[in-house]
């Protein structure tokens, strides 16, 4: 029983109590236990085995319990009365020295390799089911109850903030270990998207464009915007006009396919969402949208360039934009459909609204279309007036 | 719809822009504005001619089309009416009868404010030829005299009431056909005499 020792009654860090019953007597292997009082409250923690009576307080370290018997009932159990016992076995004592009586409770009994348990009051079943399960769990050696040795003075508190921090540099450290590890998933991540952009690439080539799953085509889109793979910081660029220059050449190959599919021309707003949808992290501000913007005809082989309305609406405007093409899309539409909202214009060509209303604007201006204000909305209708054969004829 | 269906030719192109919902709406494009108000002018000429009509207020039944749901806006209203005058299809008539001096004109729209409209629905000069036709059918071309009340009662100018006449009037003066003789208050008209 030399396993044992002294306790004060407190839980270790991390330590809970999983079950507790009174009235358990301790047999040292077969015998009794040579104290006044031998019947006591055992308390199963997460980390020990607890046994108190009134005057003492023992405990033993859940490391030490080999495994864990059910003493099998004899015939005579059933009727002399006898409690039902747990036996425990427990690893041989390793001490060099023999234990005082000072560290050990029971240095009287003789050693042994199993004590045992006996309940005189019931609660076997679930206390033997428990600590199968801790002693399953190992949980004492994850974290070891080491005796938190107390610092004192100026010089203890100055350790434990010198601790802390290490700690944190640790947990930090430990934190961008994930992020790098990250970064080597995103890699892998990249190329399979890429697969995956060019199987929906040639599946849109093979199948004609009406039999062309709707599905399919906008899983390809959403591929093609997967994002920058080396964004453009400010940190890489001594001036910021070089920045911006670069950031300009970033947007064109970015936003070149996008602002096509967007029928040529994108607002500043739009393109602001998607350059940092794109970007992933590292955004960029408005006013860096701006500067870059501005740079875009200084910037080689650029396929964007920066227009403003007479509005005062700055767009983003594709090289091969052809408001004339557009003007004569718009015109024939309308003619199919005797009149037009932007909004009905916007969803049959598949041109954001605000673009198809400047051209819807400027062929209004060029005495193509007129318009129908009411409470039903902006209506365009081709222009009679201009184009009906004179008023004086009929 | 049924008073301006009058000639069976022009019947068409009224009836395609009468029931056209941009004709109800003032167009922004200059070129297209004033196109609009000339079909605008010949709408209300095709009407009033039918029924004689040589008033036109803001409330004109014509200015809303049920069929397609669309009225002329106060704005656009004023602004037909300033075309109207500036290209002297009319006059205004507001209150007591007496057009307003043309010396207004530093007034940004000859239409604002006017409520009502005395419209030629055929041409001023028109009405000069007709009021001198009935001089000669009359025999008055040679300095003969005639009351108001009594070119009223011919039927070329059915619809006309006492102030339009005036109007007309005061304007032939300017082609030295008659002249106009005034009743005391030097308003009113007592008798033109025809050259």
């Amino acid at each position: 029983m030399d396993q044992w020792d002294y306790t004060s009654g407190m839980l270790l860090p991390g330590e809970t109590v999983a079950v507790v019953q009174s009235h358990v007597r301790v047999y040292n292997g077969d015998d009794k236990i040579q104290a006044k009082v031998d019947v006591g409250r055992a308390t199963l923690t997460t980390h020990r085995l607890l046994w108190e009576t009134g005057s003492l307080k023992t405990g033993l370290l859940l490391g030490k319990v080999q495994k864990l018997d059910k003493e099998s009932k004899g015939f005579t159990a059933v009727f002399s009365g006898r409690s039902p016992k747990i036996i425990v076995h427990v690893v041989p004592s390793q001490r060099q020295q023999p234990r005082t009586a000072d560290s050990c409770p029971f240095i009287k009994e003789k050693p042994t390799t199993f004590f045992k348990l006996g309940f005189t009051q019931g609660g076997l079943d679930e206390f033997i089911t428990k600590f199968a399960d801790i002693l399953r769990q190992k949980t004492w050696e994850k974290l070891p109850p080491a005796e938190h040795n107390r610092r004192l003075g100026i010089l203890g508190i100055e350790r434990d903030i010198d601790d802390e921090a290490t700690r944190t540099e640790q947990k930090i450290s430990e934190a961008f270990h994930d992020l790098k590890s990250l970064m080597e998933m995103a890699k892998p991540m990249v190329q399979l998207a890429k697969t995956i952009s060019d199987k929906a690439a040639k599946i849109a080539a093979r199948t004609s464009e009406d039999e062309e799953d709707a599905e399919t085509v906008r899983f390809r889109k959403q591929l093609l915007n997967l994002g920058i793979a080396d964004p453009v910081t400010k940190d890489s660029y001594s001036s910021r006009a070089e920045y911006h220059l670069h950031l300009a050449m970033e947007i064109c190959d970015t936003l070149d396919k996008v602002v096509l599919d967007a029928g040529g021309m994108m607002t500043l707003v739009e393109a602001y969402c998607r350059i940092n949808r794109a970007r992933g992290l590292l955004v960029i501000s408005p006013d860096d949208l701006m500067s870059a913007c501005e740079m875009l005809n200084k910037a080689p082989n650029a396929t964007l360039s920066l227009r403003e309305f007479d509005t005062e609406v700055k767009v983003l405007q594709h090289i091969s934009f052809d408001e004339d093409l557009q003007l004569t899309q718009v015109l024939s539409l309308v003619e199919e459909r005797g009149s037009i909202t932007p909004n009905e214009c916007a969803i049959t060509t598949g041109v954001p609204m605000f673009v198809v209303q400047q051209s819807l604007i400027r062929a209004e201006a060029l005495e193509k279309l007129c318009r129908d204000e009411s409470v039903e909305g902006l209506r365009f209708y081709p222009n009679l007036f201009l184009n009906s054969g004179s008023i004086e004829a009929s | 719809m049924e008073s301006i269906e009058s000639g069976s030719q022009s019947k068409n192109w009224i009836e395609q822009f009468y029931n056209f919902p941009p004709l109800f709406t003032l167009q922004p494009n200059p070129s297209s504005r004033k196109r609009q108000f000339e079909v605008w002018t010949k709408l209300l000429q095709t009407h009033c001619s039918k029924s004689n009509q040589f008033i036109i207020t803001r409330t004109e039944a014509l200015f809303t089309n049920n069929e397609i749901s669309r009225d002329l806006s106060e704005e656009f209203i004023t602004e037909l009416f300033s075309y109207l005058i500036d290209n002297d299809h009319g006059v205004p008539s507001k209150g007591g009868g007496s057009p307003k001096p043309k010396s207004k004109e530093e007034k940004h729209l000859s239409g604002q404010g006017v409520d009502s409209l005395i419209f030629w629905f055929i041409p001023r000069e028109r009405w000069y030829e007709r009021l001198y036709e009935y001089a000669k059918t009359n025999g008055l071309q040679k300095g003969g005299i005639a009351t108001a009340f009594e070119i009223l009662e011919d039927q070329a100018f059915t619809g006309m009431d006492e102030r339009v006449l005036t109007i007309l009037l005061n304007g032939m003066m300017s082609t030295r056909k008659c002249e106009v003789m005034l009743a005391n208050d030097g308003i009113t008209i007592d008798g033109v005499k025809f050259f």
